[in-house]
């Protein structure tokens, strides 16, 4: 071996520690949210405060973190149940169950372990050909998951994004100590005093909140209706597989797990409006429904909350777009979610 | 080597400070919740922040 060959094998050495180290530090320091697109949720935030009890998670995509806000929530939960409930919206930017699952193996199977977990489910949050498969496999993958990762590439994107796993620890402490991702004091703000979600109750603070945060939302139905809408069937429904693939074993992991945990699990599906349901293929609803309707007969500990009723289709006032609620409608829902998780709390 | 050991050491020390002060930081937030909560930043609607394919 030359001093060349020598000098090479060294430096190569030192980066693939350096990249291990990265991993690790990541891992320690809980900087795996700090990401890019760190909208809805300032999941950092939450790894970071101080240990505080979680009663109900809240985990969905961004319909979860427009539709339900912890604080109407708790209160209700509180007086029905005798007892202080501490509810967080956990919600993640397109989401898909395996997506979700990996944030509830993150962030609640240690010392926050919570009494239920509510998880969003949709048909595309089911589908095995989610729409933003690769952007979710991108970041959220872990090296545990690579395998999952591998066996459903379909397209050379798919790869990169797979072989990102292990370079994570290396981008994110990067963004972590450039401080590109800390740009979001709205989403910090939300987690630290609201627990989560886009809107919150009762207080002043909320109110005024509330209204800007609509205003500033304006024009989005009209946007959504132009740009979204036309795209629904063939981007989200075109191909469609929901008894297979990494969603439907996500699905399957995860009722084992918290039936194994003692954790009550409710598979909440949100409401749309009904020009978003129309584009939804009747099929492709009936499958996945049936799907919830066994899983729910199947399991004591799962409950299935139908929020997308044809009486929640027609309120238009309660969205602010076609598939999410807007501040009242996140206040009414969280009511009738009271009415869901109350009972499975155990009472003081 | 010495650069290297000295790179990872320094990685590892200047991550563990600034989480320590996240960490300070988000807890003397926290503590104000119930009591007086400030106003909240000007929201954002980060759907668009990311370039769609």
């Amino acid at each position: 071996m030359t001093p060349a060959d020598r000098h090479a094998l060294a430096l190569g050495g030192w980066s693939a520690g350096l990249v291990a180290l990265a991993l690790l530090v990541s891992h320690v320091f809980g900087l795996r949210y700090v990401q890019a697109v760190v909208w809805p949720t300032d999941l950092y935030a939450f790894t970071q405060l101080p240990d505080a009890p979680v009663d109900v998670a809240l985990v969905g995509s961004s319909r979860t973190t427009f539709g339900l806000a912890p604080t109407a929530l708790d209160p209700c939960l509180s007086r029905a149940s005798g007892r202080t409930i501490r509810s967080v919206n956990l919600a993640r930017v397109y989401a898909n169950m395996l997506t979700e699952t990996i944030l509830v193996d993150d962030l609640l199977w240690g010392d926050r372990r919570p009494e239920v977990v509510v998880v969003e489910v949709a048909p595309e949050i089911l589908n095995a050909r989610h729409h933003e498969h690769t952007y979710n496999m991108a970041t959220s993958v872990d090296l545990e998951r690579v395998p999952v990762c591998l066996a459903s590439v379909r397209h050379p994107d798919d790869l990169v994004a797979c072989a990102r796993a292990p370079l994570r620890g290396v981008e994110t402490v990067a963004r972590f100590l450039s401080g590109t991702a800390r740009d979001v004091d709205h989403l910090t703000w939300m987690m630290v005093h609201q627990r989560g979600g886009q809107f919150c109750f009762g207080s002043a603070v909320c109110e005024t909140h509330n209204a800007r945060f609509t205003r500033r939302l304006g024009g989005r139905w009209d946007a959504r209706l132009d740009h979204v809408l036309p795209t629904v069937a063939a981007e989200r429904f075109a191909s469609w597989e929901i008894d297979r693939g990494p969603h439907h074993d996500a699905l399957q992991a995860l009722v084992a797990d918290t039936a194994a945990a003692d954790i009550d699990l409710v598979l909440l599906n949100m409401p749309v409006h009904a020009l978003y349901q129309a584009e939804v293929p009747a099929a492709a609803d009936a499958e996945f429904r049936q799907l919830l309707r066994d899983l729910d007969a199947a399991h004591p500990h799962v409950t299935v909350f139908d929020a997308n009723t044809p009486q929640w289709r027609q309120r238009r006032a309660a969205f602010h777009d076609p598939d999410h609620l807007g501040a009242e409608g996140a206040r009414t829902l969280s009511g009738e979610l009271c009415g869901v998780v109350a009972p499975l709390l155990t009472a003081e | 080597m010495w650069l290297a050991l000295a790179v990872m050491v320094g990685l590892v020390g200047a991550v563990a400070l600034r989480v320590q002060l996240d960490r300070t930081r988000l807890a003397t937030a926290a503590a104000r919740t119930g009591a007086q909560v400030p106003e909240a930043p000007q929201p954002e609607t980060g759907h668009m922040r990311r370039r769609r394919r």
